[in-house]
Formats: structure tokens, sequence, C-alpha cells
């Protein structure tokens, strides 16, 4: 399942994601003759044309991208095509070539894709505070059900009041890393410098590693549903 | 004078050698490990063996990358036969910590899940308290653990005893002042552990016979599906022969059918590190440093890890597992039924997964990557660490 494109220069992709097989998956969706630098949160990278690991990684480090970064700054939300040519026009860059005409078109299915994505993501965050109303009337409920058993009982209301309030601050039920995720994904979009990018993107894979750790198995799958749906729904916009 | 980089060389391969643990989670590895394909099965291990944090045989030979030995703490016993009965380890190791904590004015703290194995041990304390030690037992749980065995909860803990929220415990010397802190672990081991493992060879009682005579059916017990992104070829070869020439040069009588193998991986690799669990999932605070004394009050007040618990379980080991499921972990269902008389409970637990984990804090926590002897965390991107690391998991045979 692909989490989000973090950004696009020149013909270079970078997405953020979450295993190999599904970064391959949305790596044929582009055409795999795209070079496109797939970071996933479990720090793999991988690669699917011609270009090395190796070259992949200076690519990213190389002065013209920094200088193409500098240009791309006045954006504040993921890069579109109009973007695109209008920093690569100002920068005086080379007319695009058919091939890069073709990757500009995936490009539009990929933002298509990810509008889709995080209107639907939206739409989870409202379920979710809709959960933790009911998750908090659970303990209520099995605060009141233990009451009536044990009777008066310091402990268990201690219990109670400190677990809702968990549930308030989203601890100890799942947390809101969607909400992260898009913030970084922004945030990394208009940063200048490609270190910074490169550290904020080793940052972000750190502090996401944990929620994908198997507890959260379910909220994978529900994540990864909402992004398959997304797809689907782009890719019958963009046909039809 | 040594170079910086033989002085990080020499301070973290001593690091690992001395480490009370090793950490086998995934390591965020830049360099690729496929060149050497002992590497490659020793970070198979976590993904196919249930519940490995570390790794560390105590006794015998496993060679592991990071050269690290088990602590005298844990050492196992001789192994030799025991008449003594299950109940009378229990009521004796109750009297025994209770007497500790009366002699050094501490309460008992027991981490409670709710599940067989801590039920037990709180049940041998009520049974076998005085009054005036009633003040002397702190339960530490949560909701996950009321849910687990509420009935128990009911009658046995409510107003009578002494509560912490699990979510408050945090192990630190100065806890460990006021409190000995007693856990289950490892209750599973000493009762017929891993049984998921061979559960595919228990409808024809395969898991009963001699491992010697079945080593591919053993092979096959951990060696993960093609399909599975885990699967590394060759383990479960390469495994059950390490084990295999581990067992066989300690050569214990009593361990003879594939079960009892199992029983092996956890008896003499898993214990040390399933008994210090507390130290690597409760602590907020992993710079914290336990003085040796410290760390041997816990070892010496670690529930089972006593020698009349070890020599119970083999003894027992050809009664430990069933032809099923249903007899697992009858000594203890039934000692704790004698107390509670929860005919549910004792019909129909079955295994899960222990709560009260913290899981959130486990998932959102910077693990350290190994625990020197202080049981101070050392992490993954510390100084030289991951260089260091690399080159000792390249260099395993």
């Amino acid at each position: 399942m692909m989490y989000g494109l973090v950004s696009f220069h020149q013909n270079f992709f970078v997405l953020v994601n979450d295993n190999y097989k599904n970064t391959k998956l949305v790596q044929h969706l582009f055409g795999s003759q795209f070079p496109t630098m797939c970071v996933n949160l479990k720090l793999y990278k991988c690669r699917t044309d011609e270009i090395s690991q190796k070259n992949s990684d200076s690519y990213a480090l190389s002065p013209r991208l920094a200088r193409f970064n500098e240009a791309d700054t006045s954006v504040h939300r993921l890069v579109d095509d109009d973007c695109y040519i209008d920093t690569r026009e100002s920068f005086g860059l080379a007319e695009l070539t058919e091939d890069q005409h073709t990757i500009k078109t995936n490009f539009k299915f990929v933002y298509e894709f990810l509008n889709t994505y995080f209107s639907r993501l939206a739409l989870l965050e409202e379920r979710k505070l809709a959960a933790i109303d009911q998750k908090i009337e659970g303990v209520k409920q099995l605060e009141e059900f233990l009451l009536l058993q044990t009777g008066e009982d310091a402990f268990i209301s201690t219990l109670s009041a400190n677990q809702q309030e968990r549930i308030r601050r989203g601890e100890g039920v799942v947390k809101n890393y969607n909400q992260q995720l898009l913030n970084a994904i922004m945030n990394l979009n208009i940063k200048k410098d490609t270190t910074e990018l490169i550290g904020l993107l080793q940052f972000e894979m750190q502090s996401f590693q944990p929620v994908l750790a198997s507890g959260n198995k379910r909220q994978s799958q529900v994540i990864s549903t909402l992004a398959s749906k997304s797809l689907t729904d782009t890719r019958k916009r963009i046909n039809g | 004078m040594a170079s910086a980089e033989e002085y990080f060389d020499r301070l973290i391969t001593d690091g690992l050698a001395e480490s009370r643990m090793v950490q086998m989670t995934s390591l965020p590895l830049t360099r690729p490990i496929e060149k050497n394909q002992s590497a490659m099965y020793w970070n198979s291990l976590i993904r196919t063996v249930i519940g490995v944090s570390d790794w560390r045989c105590r006794t015998g030979t496993f060679s592991n990358p990071w050269n690290s030995k088990s602590s005298i703490e844990f050492a196992p016993p001789p192994l030799a036969y025991t008449p003594d009965s299950f109940d009378d380890i229990a009521n004796t190791r109750a009297l025994e910590l209770l007497h500790e904590a009366r002699t050094t004015d501490r309460q008992l703290l027991v981490l409670w899940s709710g599940g067989i194995d801590s039920t037990l041990v709180l049940t041998s304390f009520i049974k076998n308290m005085l009054p005036e030690d009633q003040e002397r037992i702190v339960v530490c749980c949560n909701f996950a653990s009321i849910i687990e065995n509420t009935q128990f909860y009911i009658k046995h803990i409510s107003n009578k005893l002494q509560c912490m929220d699990y979510q408050e415990f945090d192990l630190t010397p100065n806890l460990m002042k006021k409190f000995i802190v007693i856990h289950g672990d490892p209750g599973d081991c000493l009762q017929g552990p891993s049984v998921p493992a061979y559960a595919k060879l228990m409808p024809d009682g395969t898991h009963k016979k001699p491992w010697k005579n079945h080593i591919a059916e053993l092979e096959q017990t951990c060696q993960m599906h093609t399909s599975n992104p885990s699967y590394t070829d060759g383990f479960g070869k390469w495994f059950v022969e390490r084990v295999s020439e581990n067992l066989e040069e300690v050569a214990p009588e009593n361990v003879t059918t594939i079960a009892d193998w199992w029983w092996w991986t956890y008896y003499n690799f898993k214990w040390e590190f399933s008994c210090q669990r507390p130290f690597y999932f409760s602590r907020q605070d992993y710079t914290t440093e336990f003085t040796k004394d410290l760390v041997e009050d816990y070892a010496r007040n670690t529930y089972f890890n006593t020698a009349d618990w070890q020599m119970w379980s083999y003894t027992n080991l050809q009664e430990l597992v069933g032809m099923d499921r249903s007899t697992h972990k009858q000594h203890a269902r039934d000692y704790i039924f004698e107390l509670d008389h929860n005919q549910v409970y004792y019909d129909t637990k079955i295994k899960t997964a222990g709560a009260p984990a913290n899981l959130e804090a486990r998932r959102t926590s910077d693990l350290p990557f190994y625990f020197d002897q202080n049981w101070k965390g050392h992490y993954w991107t510390d100084t030289a660490v991951e260089e260091i690391s690399i080159k000792l998991l390249m260099r395993f045979i």
C-alpha cells in the first residue's frame, strides 16, 4: 500500500511506503521504466529501473536536485503538475521530452489518487473520534459492571479514570498516525534542502515504525483497503 | 595509545560480550548481510521461534554473533530428579518470598495478568500468607488483567489487597528498594512451552516420539513457509542442528521427545531473558543503572528461578504435554482451583498473549539494542554500535 508521494523532481519519484512488495505494485502503476526511489517505513530502499541504489542516493543528494528543490518553494501542498511546469520553466530547464510528458500524466494520476486517498482518510478520522467515544463508554460500562460485583472499589474507579484519560490522549488505542503521516508528507514537500529532507524522512520512518508493529495490523489493513479503494476510484475517474 | 576506531571496537565488542541482553528485533541494517548465511539465520531466529528477544545458552555451546554469555545468577541447577510435588514447591516458594519481604521490610509487587502463571503465583501467596502479611502484597494489574480473570479479582483481590495500575509500574533501583518484583515468567517453560510450534504433530502423537528419530519433522516445525516474507532457505535445518548439537553435548537423559526438544529451546536459551523481562519492557528510562546487588537480589527473588522449580519441570517432562492441549498447565490449574473453585476458568482458560503488557509503551519507546551488566541500555544509533555489530554479524559462523 502506498502511503504517499513525497516529492517529484525531474523524472524522479520518492515514495513513502510500508513494504517492498506493495512498493513494486505501486511502481508498476507508474510504469516501471521511471526511476523511482522508494523509501518504506521499515527503512528499505528499493529501485525499479537500471539505476543502482548508489546512484539513487547520489541523485537524491545532487546539487541539481538541491537547486530544483530551492525553486520548488512556493508550494505548500502536494506538488501538482502545473507547479511542476512553472518551477521547471522558471528554473530554465529544457522542454519536456515525450517520456517526461508520459511521466506527467502518471503524476496527475498519482495526484488524483492522493486527493481521493486523503479525503477518505479524513472520513476515517471522523470514525476514529466516534470510536474513542465508544471506547470510553465501554470503560464506563466495565467499571459499572465490576462495581456491581465488588461494591465500592477505589482501585477500579482509579483504573477507569486513568484508562479514560489515556483514551482521550490517544494512548492505549490506535494513535492518530494518519494525521502525522499527512503532516509529514506536507512538510517534506516544502523543504528546501535535500539533506534536511532525507533527515526528515529518516525521522518520520523511525517514528512510524512502532505503529506498524503487529498490534496495529488491523489498522494497517484498514488503511490498505482505503488505499486500494482510492486507487480504483481514481482509475475510474481518470479513464472515464 | 589506541585509535578512536580501536577504542570503540573494544568498547562495543566487550560490551556485547558482557551484555545482559542483546535484542533480536529486526535491525535497521543499512548494509546487506546476505553474504553471510549464518548471519541471515541469526536474523531469522526472532521471526521463526516464538517469543525470542534474546538468545544465549545457559549450558553447553551455542555460539552467537556477540559472544555473549549467560549470567551466573541464572545458571541452571544440575539436572536431577526430584520427588517434590508442584504444590509443595509453590507453597515453599511463597513462604520463602514472604519471609524475604518481612526481613528486608519490602512489599511484594506481584505483576498479575490474570493468566495461569501469574494467577498461580498470586494464589500461592494468598494461600500461605498470615493475616499480617496482607499489607505486604501489592497486585500490579490493569483492566486487561481483570477482564482475563474477573472472578479471581472479585473474590480475592478487590478490597482485600492493595493494587497498583500497571501503567504506573516503572522498574527502577528505587522501586526495588521498596518492592520485591514478582512475575509469572518463565512459568510457560516449566509447564510445557512452545506447543504452537509443534501443534501440527500432535494429532498423531508424533510430538511424543523420540526427537532423534524425527529430525525432518523437527526441521519442519521451525521452517517458515516459502510464501512468508521472512522465509530464509535452510533455516530449519541450521536451527535444529545447532540446538541438537547443544543438547547432545549436555545430554540431559530425560529430554527425549520432540516436545522435550522444544522445552530445551526455552529452558536453555530463553530462560534468562524471560526471567528478566521487566528490565526490558517495563522501564521508562533505559539510562538508569542497577547495581550488581540489585540484579542478584532480583534474580534470587524471581519466583520461578529456583533449582526446585527447574528440577520439578525436568522430572515431570513426560507429563507436561499430553496428546492434546486439554491438560496444558494442569498442575497450576489444580492449584488455583483449590483456592478459587472457579470451574469456568479451570475448564476453559486457554493460552493467550500475556496481559498486562504495556503495548503502547513498547511500540512508542525507542528500545536499546543491548543492555550492559548494569542493565543500562545502549542504542543502535550510539557511536559505532551499528558498524561494529554488523562487523560481528558478518563474522558469525
